[in-house]
């Protein structure tokens, strides 16, 4: 019996390769040398604007993680979009409703909220009582949360992370009730949803990409072009696949298939 | 040491559970077994802290009086009813089962149900003829909603379904492909900076 499973071979080598790059991009940034820049996500610089905008009106923000646990990775990308609309709301003394499906995500959120409201100095205005568990019910949740955003009036609706069938509830109701809703999912059957009702939507990897984005910080922004390296090395194998395919040859498919 | 403590833990268990979806050893696997049990365990024990959270905010509502306290009471008398039901007979048993299936079932048919009229309300504004992708998705959608429906092939004929049918094999599916692919490629690359310290949200902090 060998070491690694069958059929796992070529996925466990790429999978090494990519955390290589990925590795030797953080390491370039830690010693300091330039990391290319990286493109607008215009659903991320969107976030300050729908704070604004709720802040203008009076009117409180709310975040929804989706309804993933902690150990989904999508999970763990909402929450770094959490600290930042938490540190921008206590900056601007907006109130930020945050709403859980998940008992530990929602002990996880209440730290997060909690600690940029002591990183913007303003200890005082966090409201534990605006962190809410919900109920552990997919469909509780979503009944839960959308009555919460009609009756607060919230203007400003940021839904990021694992979302299923109650995407397009969350997105209808903070729609009908006139939020400026920013909504991003990798679940990829629910991004229609977010981007039929959203008025802006964040697509598959720009989730991941948030941190890096809203912080600048040049390791993670390292991270990324890592990221999109293995991007392009997934597309060269993809394009080859499909000549090779086209040629009659399938030798690079039962390779990667080993 | 508070900062470390939790990076070893995570660098080592998050090490463990990667390695045993690829590694064949006896071992590697019932190390992974052991730590899903103990996030079970973990996860289970963080419970009490959402009940605490409901009971809380619930109470505050009922002392004050505010808009709504009825749907307090609601929450309190189903919460904790279903919580004394289950630790005193069971989950199997008959009662409890009977007002799971009559309550809580009906509840999330009718909130699946709602989601119909979400569609509708939701294609509407994103149909409407205001730029040309928006003109692009109205025709899409359309021959695709014509090509699903029998009276589309009945009225246009059959190629409504081969371009219904093309429409989602090939387009559809090389745009979901791309998008699934960056998605994936970002998860490992978050789980991968999770693993080596550098994501810190999930320690409840700022990341920093």
């Amino acid at each position: 019996m060998g070491l690694i499973r069958p059929g796992l071979v070529a996925s466990f080598v790429l999978e090494l390769a990519f955390a290589a790059a990925v590795l030797t991009l953080i390491g370039r940034a830690r010693r300091g040398q330039p990391v290319p820049a990286i493109r607008r996500v215009v659903g991320l610089d969107a976030i300050d604007e729908a704070i604004g905008r709720a802040t203008e009106m009076g009117a409180p923000v709310h975040f929804a993680p989706g309804i993933g646990a902690i150990d989904n990775a999508q999970t763990l990308a909402a929450l770094s979009i959490l600290s930042h609309v938490a540190r921008m709301c206590a900056k601007y003394d907006t109130r930020l409703i945050q709403t859980n499906r998940n008992n530990v995500v929602y002990s996880i959120a209440e730290e997060t909220i909690k600690q940029a409201y002591v990183d913007a100095g303003k200890p005082a205005g966090f409201n534990p009582d605006d962190v809410r568990f919900i109920s552990e019910d997919q469909f509780g949740y979503a009944s839960g949360c959308i009555g919460i955003m009609a009756r607060e009036k919230v203007r400003a609706n940021i839904l990021v992370g694992a979302f299923w069938a109650e995407s397009l509830i969350f997105a209808e109701v903070g729609a009908q009730v006139g939020s400026i809703q920013i909504a991003g999912t990798a679940n990829t059957h629910q991004i229609p949803f977010f981007i039929a009702a959203c008025d802006y939507a964040l697509l598959g990897e720009e989730i991941y990409a948030a941190s890096a984005y809203l912080s600048r910080e040049p390791i993670l922004v390292g991270c990324l072009i890592g990221q999109d390296w293995a991007k392009m090395i997934g597309v060269l194998l993809i394009l080859a696949g499909a000549v090779l395919a086209t040629f009659g040859n399938y030798d690079l498919g039962r390779l990667l298939n080993e | 040491m508070r900062k470390v403590l939790p990076l070893g833990i995570t660098f080592v268990s998050g090490i463990i559970v990667v390695l045993a979806n690829f590694l064949a050893p006896a071992w590697f696997v019932a190390a992974n077994r052991e730590i899903s049990l103990w996030f079970q365990i973990v996860a289970a024990l963080f419970c009490a802290l959402g009940v605490a959270n409901l009971t809380r905010i619930h109470s505050k509502r009922l002392a004050r009086h505010s808009e709504g306290w009825f749907f307090s009471i609601v929450l309190f008398v189903s919460m904790f009813g279903f919580m004394i039901i289950a630790f005193s007979v069971g989950q199997q048993d008959d009662l409890y089962r009977n007002l799971y299936n009559n309550t809580i079932v009906p509840l999330n048919a009718t909130m699946y149900s709602v989601l119909v009229f979400y569609i509708a309300s939701a294609a509407y504004r994103a149909f409407r003829v205001r730029t040309l992708e928006a003109t692009i998705l109205l025709i899409t959608a359309a021959i695709v909603m014509l090509g699903k429906a029998p009276i589309g092939e009945a009225v246009f004929g059959s190629w409504v379904v081969d371009a219904t049918n093309w429409i989602l094999d090939i387009p559809n599916v090389a745009g979901m492909r791309g998008i699934q692919l960056g998605a994936t490629l970002g998860g490992l690359a978050m789980a991968l900076r999770v693993l080596v310290g550098i994501e810190r949200t999930h320690f409840g902090g700022t990341g920093e």
